[in-house]
This record gives structure tokens, sequence and C-alpha cells, in this order.
């Protein structure tokens, strides 16, 4: 078809396109030499002034790391990862910490004007009524300014680096930390348990509904560095917290390694909602360069009648290997998993969802939606099982993928495991590229074919586009269109 | 630890190694499968495609080879339907005393040519041990009325029986092949393996049945589809200790039909899996797999497929389905429907179910004076029997729906 040819070409002369956030800030920073040993685990334990037990945690960490081996099950292709030649510590070089944000280097606060985050005008705008956002931006590895900070200290909410969660709130950092998400998990789980070097921590106490959403910017800016962030969110009896995180990452020539753990814990009648807006360097149109995100993150619904819901949007990266679960340990529960994931170029995308139904009940919703374009691959990978115990489990999944063009790929890969006569698992999934009648349809009604592909392509993913919150909705539907141009117009 | 240790062999498979050593002077192929075998060892939990079906830990160890000579035994094959071409293989070796004269247009020979090398650990076994490997052949354009029933007989309790038979469906030939597994009454280890090569234009109506009672099978199934070649099948297991069925399709021709179905039948300690990959390599191809499984008692259920669509081989349209009815709280199903898709201008889709019985259609029947264990028995025999019908041979259908109405009786009026 003479429109799908149009298509095919736009996206193969733009191909990746210019990536809108590949820019490199000079801000002095402060590294730690290249390689990792038992050394550079203490030197970063040390950076962050941190007590003894956590330092032996990290340890026990590496130890164990060591005696792992790099999984390899995957879709995902790439250069073997040289461990050794990564610096595992970054931080903009700055005597004493920033106070306030008058304090911070005009260099970020420029930096993040790039990116969008509206911090600043945050901080100003903050007696005003409107919906506001809390925001915590992990620069390299350390955040660097936690803005509202006051205000939901007075509801009791604890929203801070993790760093100083471990100084401030030892008892609750010691009884959760590792508690979803063990240090063995996985090779990658255990290298961020060994050398994370920061990211927020989030308590919310029982009852309080967290007056604003909360969120994170993580930018990978150093060359050579890997990011190994780690968030824990902890929503206590009868709570609720809207949690919102948005990567980028400037454009480097070698890939850089991102093993973020994400561990969150809901107990009785919580609910959390976690989305992400991912949009890191996806490389160059042949491949070269963009970040390989090897992504650990877990919810636990640890209470009766909680719920989590991940909401992720993922454009960037070259590799993306994310899987957002969920335990249904407590009776009633419900997890939800919601997902756009876009590749081009030579992105490889391996994602999907983990829904382990434990407690009586317990109710699950997936929905997954892939789009395939260039050269690239997408694969769906998701597990429901129902123990044996689950009874009344109920799982509803939907994963369907759309090809744009004919050097792409689209998998599905779902494992339905149950144990239990009374759960009841449903799964169907489709693969096909936008029909010709579709196409007609919207043309004959005076649309050009690339209105009319872009008016398709939004309402494929509309389920999901739905679910995030109005702050990121906007974003992400841009970030939609950039990942697409040429083929969405 | 980074390097992989050496791996352990277990009683089964130092016991597989003694048997092949002592075997008369194999064919150098076969050495080398075995050799290949032994380098992957039996299937466990971290080989993929077994990850629900851990031969390892279930075949603790490797019964005596059958005899390959000895007496004439008693007939084996049961009646099964009464109009065909009966070919009994007993022990994995083809008995002509006890077979049908062949039709017109199909001679069989013995095949002694070294086989492809398959990526599955237990095909590998089968070429390594097979004693040799019957090869029927149906001329092009052959057109035959009556089933070819190729009958697997076992004949002495507890004995390992490896069989191989090759299928050449010459272009434009129509043949009904109908595959009975019997005889397994007595703890066999049956591996079994049909190799069908379809030419252009040719149709084939194939039927599998297998009664595992207490034995241990695998049963391999590769097919080759020409040009607008058409093959269907339907497949009945039930019972055994436990019945792997794997199927290996490649439709290396344009315009290539697949229907696969089978019906998994599941109670006490049964195992049954069917697992099977459909390798779409040319535009145009068909694919439709649809398998419906009840499990009762601690029966476990596997249903693995995964269609492959190759770059290039546009307009492809695949579509697969299972479910399962778990009727007991020990039941367990697992389903793996996975999708490679390397093409963009397809159709594929698939669907997995598993829950037990729908109460409001049991309710429904109730209301209406229907005492529950036939409402059950009624919706079970509803959802069951649809996967039959389409099996065209009129006295194969009987067979089965007699096999099912058994094993729906057998149940009982048990809620």
């Amino acid at each position: 078809m003479a429109a799908d040819l149009e298509t095919i070409e736009k996206v193969r002369s733009i191909d990746v396109g210019e990536y809108k956030y590949g820019f490199v800030s000079d801000i002095e920073s402060e590294l730690a030499p290249k390689g990792l040993n038992e050394g550079i685990v203490r030197y970063i334990s040390a950076k962050k002034n941190e007590p003894e037990w956590m330092t032996q945690w990290r340890l026990e960490a590496y130890r164990r790391w060591l005696t792992m081996v790099e999984p390899n099950w995957a879709r995902v292709e790439h250069d073997a990862i040289d461990y050794q030649d990564l610096h595992y510590y970054s931080a903009p070089k700055k005597s004493p910490g920033p106070k306030s944000l008058d304090e911070v280097d005009p260099e970020l606060l420029r930096t993040y004007a790039k990116l969008g985050i509206p911090l600043r005008e945050q901080e100003v705008l903050a007696g005003v009524e409107r919906p506001r956002v809390a925001v915590d931006a992990v620069f390299d590895s350390v955040s660097v300014a936690t803005t509202f900070k006051a205000e939901l200290a007075k509801v009791g909410v604890i929203f801070c680096p993790i760093s100083e969660a471990v100084h401030t709130h030892p008892e609750l950092v010691k009884k959760y930390l590792g508690s979803v998400v063990p240090v063995t998990d996985n090779f990658f789980a255990t290298l961020n348990s060994a050398v994370f070097s920061d990211g927020s921590f989030v308590y919310i106490p029982p009852g309080v509904r967290c007056p604003m959403e909360l969120s994170t910017y993580f930018r990978i800016n150093e060359q050579k560095t890997g990011q190994f962030e780690r968030t824990l969110i902890i929503a206590d009896k009868g709570s609720y917290v809207s949690y919102l995180e948005g990567c980028t990452a400037p454009k480097r020539d070698e890939n850089q390694l991102h093993a973020a753990v994400v561990e969150l814990i809901a107990h009785d009648d919580a609910e959390i909602k976690y989305s992400t807006v991912q949009n890191w360097y996806q490389g160059d149109a042949n491949g070269k360069g963009g970040i390989c995100r090897f992504v650990t993150t877990r919810g636990d619904c640890r209470g009766a009648q909680s719920r989590i819901s991940w909401t992720q949007v993922e454009t960037g990266s070259a590799i993306t290997w994310k899987y957002p679960s969920c335990i249904l340990r407590g009776d009633g529960s419900r997890g939800e998993f919601y997902s756009i994931a876009i590749s081009n170029g030579r992105q490889q995308v391996d994602s999907g969802t983990k829904m382990v139904h434990l407690g009586k009940n317990t109710t699950s919703r997936i929905i997954s939606k892939g789009i395939s374009a260039g050269h690239s691959q997408n694969t769906y990978r998701g597990l429901v099982s129902a123990h044996r115990k689950a009874s009344g489990a109920r799982n509803f999944t939907n994963c369907d993928s759309l090809l744009i063009g004919e050097n792409c790929g689209a998998h599905t890969v779902p494992y339905m495991e149950a144990g239990n006569p009374s759960a009841q698992f449903e799964h169907e999934a489709t693969t096909s590229k936008i029909s010709d009648d579709q196409l007609f349809y919207c043309q004959a009604r005076g649309l050009d074919a690339e209105e009319a592909t872009a008016l398709i392509v939004n309402g494929f993913v509309r389920d999901v586009l739905q679910q995030l919150p109005m702050e990121f909705a906007v974003e992400a539907q841009k970030l939609i269109a950039i990942s697409l141009e040429g083929s969405v117009g | 630890m980074n390097a992989p240790l050496a791996r352990l062999k277990t009683v089964a498979e130092a016991e597989l190694e003694n048997q092949f050593a002592a075997l008369p002077a194999p064919d150098p192929w076969r050495s080398a499968a075995f050799a290949r075998f032994a380098a992957l060892g039996l299937p466990n939990r971290r080989v993929e495609a077994w990850h629900f079906t851990d031969l390892r830990a279930v075949m603790e160890q490797a019964l005596p080879l059958a005899a390959t000579n000895g007496t004439a035994p008693q007939t084996a094959q049961r009646g099964f339907g009464e109009v065909g071409t009966r070919m009994v293989f007993v022990d994995g070796r083809y008995a002509p005393a006890q077979s049908d004269a062949l039709p017109a247009g199909v001679t069989l020979t013995r095949d002694s040519s070294a086989p492809e090398a398959h990526p599955d650990a237990m095909v590998t076994l089968n070429h390594a041990f097979a004693q040799q490997a019957a090869q029927i052949e149906i001329a092009p354009g052959t057109v035959l009325k009556a089933p070819l029933h190729l009958v697997f007989a076992q004949r002495a309790a507890a004995t390992a029986v490896f069989s191989r038979v090759k299928v050449k469906i010459g272009a434009d030939a129509e043949v009904t092949l109908a595959e009975i597994h019997t005889g397994l009454e007595h703890g066999h280890q049956v591996n079994s393996l049909v190799e069908i090569e379809m030419g252009d234009n040719a149709r084939c109506a194939h039927v599998c049945d297998c009664e595992a009672a207490q034995s241990l099978c695998v049963l391999g199934l590769i097919i080759k589809l020409g040009r607008t070649a058409h093959f269907n099948s339907f497949a009945m297991l039930d019972g055994g200790q436990m019945v792997r069925r794997q199927i290996f399709a490649d439709l290396i021709g344009e315009g290539a039909d697949i229907a696969l179905s089978g019906l998994m039948l599941g109670r006490g300690a049964a195992h049954l899996d069917t697992t099977l990959t459909i390798n779409h390599a040319k535009p145009h191809g068909v694919s439709r797999e649809v398998f419906r499984s009840l499990l009762d008692e601690n029966a476990h259920g596997v249903y693995q497929g995964k269609v492959i669509v190759k770059p290039h081989a546009q307009k492809t349209d695949g579509k697969m389905m299972s479910k399962a009815i778990l009727l007991h709280d020990g039941a367990r199903m697992d389903n793996k429907p996975e999708l490679e898709i390397f093409a963009d201008d397809v159709v594929c889709g698939h669907g997995a179910t598993v829950g037990g019985l729908d109460a409001e259609q049991i309710f429904y029947l109730q209301s209406r004076g229907i005492p529950r264990s036939e409402a059950e028995a009624l919706l079970l025999e509803a959802f069951a029997a649809e996967m039959i019908e389409p099996v065209e041979n009129e006295s194969l259908k009987r067979h089965f729906t007699g096999r099912l109405a058994r094993w729906l009786q057998a149940r009982g009026g048990r809620a």
C-alpha cells in the first residue's frame, strides 16, 4: 500500500530521530574509580556515611553477586557488559549539600529546565491551589533536592533520598529494605543491592492519603557510569500514594548500564499507584550506544484488600529488561499492570509482569500494548500463577502488539500456571499491523495516511494512557508521538 | 560457580548410556545422536521447552530395551474402527503377520539413512535407539478412502520401546492416518516418533490415540508441509503416569494449512503435556491450534504452543486456543501460548483460559430439574465432544466419542 510505504520510508529516514534530551551538563562531578570490588562497595558506603549494618548488607550482596551468572533468557542481544569498566559512583561535586533550591548549582537547574521538570515553578506556585507534585531529583546517583518536604512532613509522609532515610529512619529501612526483592533475588538486583547509590524512600503512615503526587526524575549524566537507584515505598494500613518516575539520559556513544530496584509494600487496605515514563537514550540508528536497563521492580500486597497498580510508558533505552510484578499475598488484594512499550530503531524491549496469586480472592488485570517499528524487537513476557491455596483467584490478561514495518518483531511469551480449580484465568493476545480497512475508513473521511495512523495508534494505547495521572498523561502522549515520529505523523 | 559444574548423571542417564554401549554395532549417525543426547541429558525444568515436565525427576530409571526378536505376540490391536488398513508395530518393529496387505499406491520400506539432527533431547534419543525406521510412502496422486492405522503395541511388561516411522505423502495424495498407542497397561517407557513429509497439495487427516494407563510416553510428531498442503490432526491423551506429546511443524511451502487439536483427559496422578511449535516459513500459511483439557483429582495438564512467523512469511494467519477445566483441588494446569513474529502483515492471536465449571451454567441446568452430577456430566461432555466433532472419519469419531463417554462415566456422579 502506498500509504504504508510512505510511512516506512519516513521511519527509515528519521529512524530514531533527534534525541531531544541528548545534552551533557557541564557539572563537576565526583567519580569513584572504575571497577567493582569490596573496596568500591565500602567507598560508596563511606561516601554516604552509612552505618555499619548497611555496609555489611552491601558487602553480603556483593559476595553473593560474585557467585551469580548473568541471566540470558530474555530476547535481547547486547555486547558483553564489562562490569569492571564502569564507575559505580558519580556525584555532582559540591561542598555542603544544598539546603534549599537557591543553593543548587544553576547549571543543574538549567538541566532540569531542559528536562522540563517544573522544580522551581512548583515551589513558587506552592501556595497556589493547583495539582502539585513533590519532586525528588536523582542526578546520576545522588538525590539533589527534595521539594515540598515540609508540607509532606505535616501529614507524616516521609519522602526523602534513601541515603538520608538510612540515617533518619533506620528502623523502617532495616525492616523493609530487601523484603520484597531479596538480596539474593537475581543477578542485577544483587548487583544493585551491593552498589546502589541513591533513590527515593517513601513512607505513608496509617490512614493517610498522600496530599500530592510524589515524583522522581532520574538522569544519567556522567560518561561510563552505571546508575543503580533503589526505591522503597511503604504504604501503611489504609493509606494511599501515587508515585511518578520519569527517566532521561543524555546521548552517549557507549552503552550505559542501569540496574535499578523498586520495592513497594502495601499493608491492609493500602493502595500504591506507581507510574513510569521512561525516555532514556536508545542509541543511534545503527544501535550504537543507548542505555541498557535491567530493572527489578516488584510490589508486595502484604495486607488484606491492598492494591498495587503499575503503569508504564516505555519509549527509550537500547535494552529494556523490566517486569513490574505484584505478589498478591493479602486476601482480596489486587494487582494491576498497564503498559505501553514502544520500540523503534534498534531498540530491544523485553518487558511484562508477574502476578503471583497467593491469598484468597485475589484479582489481577494486565493490559499490555506493544508497538514495534523500525528494526526493533518487542517482547511481552508475563507470568500469572495461582497457588494451590489461592482460591477465587481471578486474572484477565490482554496483550496486543502492533507492527509497523517489515523489519521489526513482536513476541508474546505468557505463562499461566493455575493450581486451584476456583482460579479463573483468561488470556488473550493479538498481533497485527494497522488494518488496511481502518486506514481506508479514516482516509475516506478526509484524514491523510499519517493522521489516520496517528489516530489508530492513539486509540490502540488509549486503555493504558487513561491510567496515567494527569501530569504524566500529557508528557506520555508527547513521547509516543516523538518515538514514532515519521510513522504516526 | 561461574564456570558450569560438570553435570552429575542421573541413574536413568547412566543406564541409558550402558544400554547404548551394549547395542551391537549401531550406525555411526546413531552413535553421534546418542553423544548429542548425552551432552543434553534428560530434559528438566531448566530446559525451557520442558519447564513444566521434569522428565529427569520423573524418569527414575531407564527400563530394559524390549527384546528385538521373539515369538510373534498375540494380536495386540483393539477393534479400532472396522474400516482401514492396519500396520502393526510390536515393540517398535513392524509385524507383517498381524498387518493387513498394503493398498495400491502405498509401499513400506526400511530406512536407515541418517536423520536431520534435532535440538530436542528426546527426539535425539529416539534417533539413537530406534532400531529401524519404517518408511511408508504414499505415491503422488493416491487417494486412500480407508484410513491407514499405525498400531503401536507393546508386548513384554516393564520395557522401554523406541519406535520410529516415516511417512512420505506424495503430491496431491490424500490419506487418513490413525496413530494408535496401545498395550500400555504394564509400565512401559515409550518413545515414539512419527515423521511426516507432505508434498505439494497433499492432504492428511491424522488422529492420535494414547490411553497410556501406567506408562511413561513421549510421542513425537515432526511434520513438514509443502506448498498448499493441508494437515489436520486430533489427539486424545488420557491417563498414564506421564504423556508428553510434542509436535514440530514446519510450513515450508507457500499457502500450507495446518490445524491441530486435542483433548487431554487427566485423573489420578497423570501428567499430560502437549507442546507444539509451528514454524511459518513461507507466506500465506494458515495455522489453527485448539486444545482442551479436563483435569480431575491430582492430574497436571500442560499446554505449550509456539507459533513462529519468519521474516517474509507475510499474510500468515495464526490462531491458538487452550481451554482447561479443573475439577478437583489437586488439579493443575500450566499454559504457555507463545507468539514469535518477525513479519508485519500477519493476523495472529492466541487465547487461553483456565477455570472450574461455570457455576451459573450448573445452576441453570439444576433449576430445570437436572441433578448436579448429571448437569456436570452434561457440561463436561459438551466441552469435550466439541473437539471430537471435526474428525471426519466416522468410525474414528465413534471410537473417540466412546472413549470420552467411558472416561466421563468412570468419573461417576462425584461433584
